[in-house]
């Protein structure tokens, strides 16, 4: 809710159940679990990747990291960042859950300007998409990779 | 992309924008005859159903809420229901209307998104809702407000928006206090009128002219617009219990789908489910207000325009809003969150209204509450081959209109489905062959 909620937030998007578009939570897993604790005013969320969900969820806040699996397109976990002037392409995202996505929501953002101060994307390409797979392995290298940035880069900018 | 081919016209494109999921619409055309239509989603193999095999009762709730970000209410209480019809539990009346409450906040929730984010740039002539936003930021912004207030509801009663966590065999894990209900209040009341007042605007769009002659099949209740609770009923006479499904539906393999189609049984036209079929079957339920702004919107007794579905649905999101307020107003907790009871073997059934249509739900446990059978129906799969026909309808009727345009148009109206995604997929092709002899080759 507004007024309660934390000024930064890291949002890895993405279903569990359909192998490397669980990138995005395995980054939200592994920063759980990361040996030192989350800077104050720093929000944790796993999130399906509906626009305007997004849109509402970083609504109010001042930093916003999001992670999220990209389409395969050859190199199965490369890492493709996105922020300020340099934003996702439409279509992206679109193993994403839904055609309303995170690129659609970045502009439409832009357009309402809803977006936050500072927007960060990391989009992890992912191999396979099926429905009970597991992560790939060079997508979970690639999310090892994107959380040790996170910690480096956010860690001191965040909170 | 259009391309010549041995006198054939093909065009193709990549993906069907803001339509959830992987599938395809194939045309072929041979004069001013279709020669092949096919349209065709690509479901998931029964992934959830085998998932579910072999686990405990008290799983399925949380698992199949999984199957679909956006209606994970309707696999919350279809799974639930279907349990305690096996154990032989009755919820009470407080724990119902908490569950009527948090599936208004799905219906308003997954209509608004669907209406403005995906729907209404086809009326209005933009490619995406991002160029409407430029135009119409207001009515943008307004859409995004209805939607996070369904989403409140949704985390309020449910823990949270996606994939809810507090609702469970039985009833809840918790129920919110009285007070915390009462906050949603004002925004609950500008929600309404704010519905009211779209539901309008959205009757002003130019809709496409066809009429189809549909078998509409939804859950009825004599006492309210039924969304959680019902007997099955068609208006061609069907009216069942939900445990007689399966005796007059089923699901067949189609070569061109690895979706199930559904069927009706001894029927070959198929059936409808969703907004139109629940607003031509309990017009009568709705509230008296609702009604007036139906008519209001433009819809008789009966709507057989599948594009007008829209305006449905904003009429079931004002609905919804008021209903939700009318929930709040006469909430009192319950003495207990949750019935339980002991655990035994048998087979049960549930079905709710999804925003889509009906969800059926089958489940057999044996004397442990392990489940040894699951059997999920969603509205999508009953709807494709109603979508084919409509599409088949909608070709032949605008042989005529230039490539681009007919696919618009045949874009505009799978989007009159709402066609669902984990019940479905991603990319959708279109392909449109036409030979030599056709009109526009």
């Amino acid at each position: 809710m507004p007024g309660q909620r934390a000024r930064d937030l890291i949002i890895g998007i993405g279903d569990r159940l359909r192998g490397d578009d669980g990138a995005g939570p395995a980054v939200v897993d592994r920063l759980r679990k990361y040996p030192r604790p989350l800077p104050r005013g720093v929000e944790l969320r796993e999130h399906w990747g509906e626009g305007t969900a997004l849109m509402a969820a970083w609504e109010g806040r001042r930093r916003v990291v999001v992670v999220d699996a990209v389409a395969p397109a050859g190199s199965p976990g490369a890492i493709h960042r996105f922020g300020g002037e340099k934003m996702p392409p439409a279509g992206l995202f679109h193993y994403s859950a839904h055609r309303f996505g995170l690129a659609e929501a970045v502009a439409l953002a832009r357009e309402l300007d809803a977006l936050p101060d500072d927007l960060l994307i990391y989009g992890i390409e992912g191999d396979r998409f099926n429905q009970g797979a597991r992560l790939s392995a060079p997508v979970a290298s690639a999310t090892r990779a994107v959380v040790q940035t996170i910690v480096d880069e956010w860690w001191r900018r965040l909170g | 992309m259009s391309k010549g081919k041995g006198g054939k016209r093909v065009i193709e494109v990549d993906a069907l924008a803001r339509v959830e999921g992987e599938g395809a619409l194939y045309v072929r055309l041979k004069g001013d005859r279709i020669e092949q239509l096919r349209f065709s989603i690509y479901e998931p193999p029964r992934f959830f159903e085998a998932l579910l095999e072999g686990r405990d009762y008290s799983d399925a709730p949380d698992i199949t809420a999984r199957i679909c970000g956006i209606c994970p209410v309707a696999y919350l209480l279809g799974s639930s229901q279907a349990m305690e019809s096996i154990l032989g539990l009755a919820v009470s009346p407080e724990v119902r209307a908490l569950r009527r409450l948090i599936y208004c906040g799905e219906w308003i929730a997954s209509h608004v998104l669907h209406v403005f984010f995906l729907h209404a740039p086809d009326f209005l002539g933009y490619d995406d809702a991002i160029a409407m936003a430029k135009d119409h930021p207001e009515m943008v912004k307004d859409a995004l407000r209805l939607k996070k207030i369904g989403n409140a509801l949704l985390e309020t009663i449910g823990g949270r928006a996606v994939h809810p966590v507090n609702l469970k065999v039985g009833g809840f894990y918790s129920v919110p206090e009285r007070e915390r209900l009462l906050t949603l209040r004002d925004d609950l009341t500008w929600g309404m009128e704010t519905a009211r007042a779209l539901t309008l605007r959205v009757s002003s769009f130019d809709f496409p002219t066809l009429e189809q002659d549909y078998c509409c099949v939804s859950l009825h209740h004599p006492d309210e617009y039924a969304i959680t609770e019902g007997r099955l009923v068609s208006d061609r006479g069907l009216d069942i219990p939900i445990d007689a499904f399966e005796q007059h539906f089923d699901e067949t393999h189609v070569d061109h789908s690895t979706a199930l189609h559904g069927r009706m049984r001894g029927r070959e036209a198929p059936y409808l489910v969703g907004p139109l079929a629940r607003y031509n079957n309990n017009r009568e339920q709705l509230s008296d207000s609702a009604r007036a702004l139906a008519e209001a919107a433009g819809l008789g007794a009966r709507v057989a325009n599948p594009f007008k579905s829209i305006v449905v649905r904003m009429v079931e999101v004002f609905y919804a809003f008021e209903e939700a307020l009318r929930l709040v107003d006469g909430w009192t907790p319950p003495a207990a969150a949750a019935v339980e009871g002991p655990v035994r073997a048998g087979q049960g059934s549930g079905c709710t209204e999804a925003p889509r249509g009906i969800c059926y739900h089958r489940y057999v446990l044996d004397r442990e509450g392990r489940i040894l059978k699951a059997r999920i129906v969603p509205p999508t799969s009953q709807n494709q081959p109603q979508m084919e026909a409509d599409l088949r309808a909608l070709v032949q009727r605008n042989l005529a209109l230039p490539d681009d345009e007919l696919q618009w148009l045949c874009e505009q109206n799978i989007r009159n489905y709402d066609p669902c995604i984990s019940c479905a997929t991603h990319f959708l092709r279109l392909t449109v062959e036409r030979d030599a002899r056709s009109t526009r080759a």
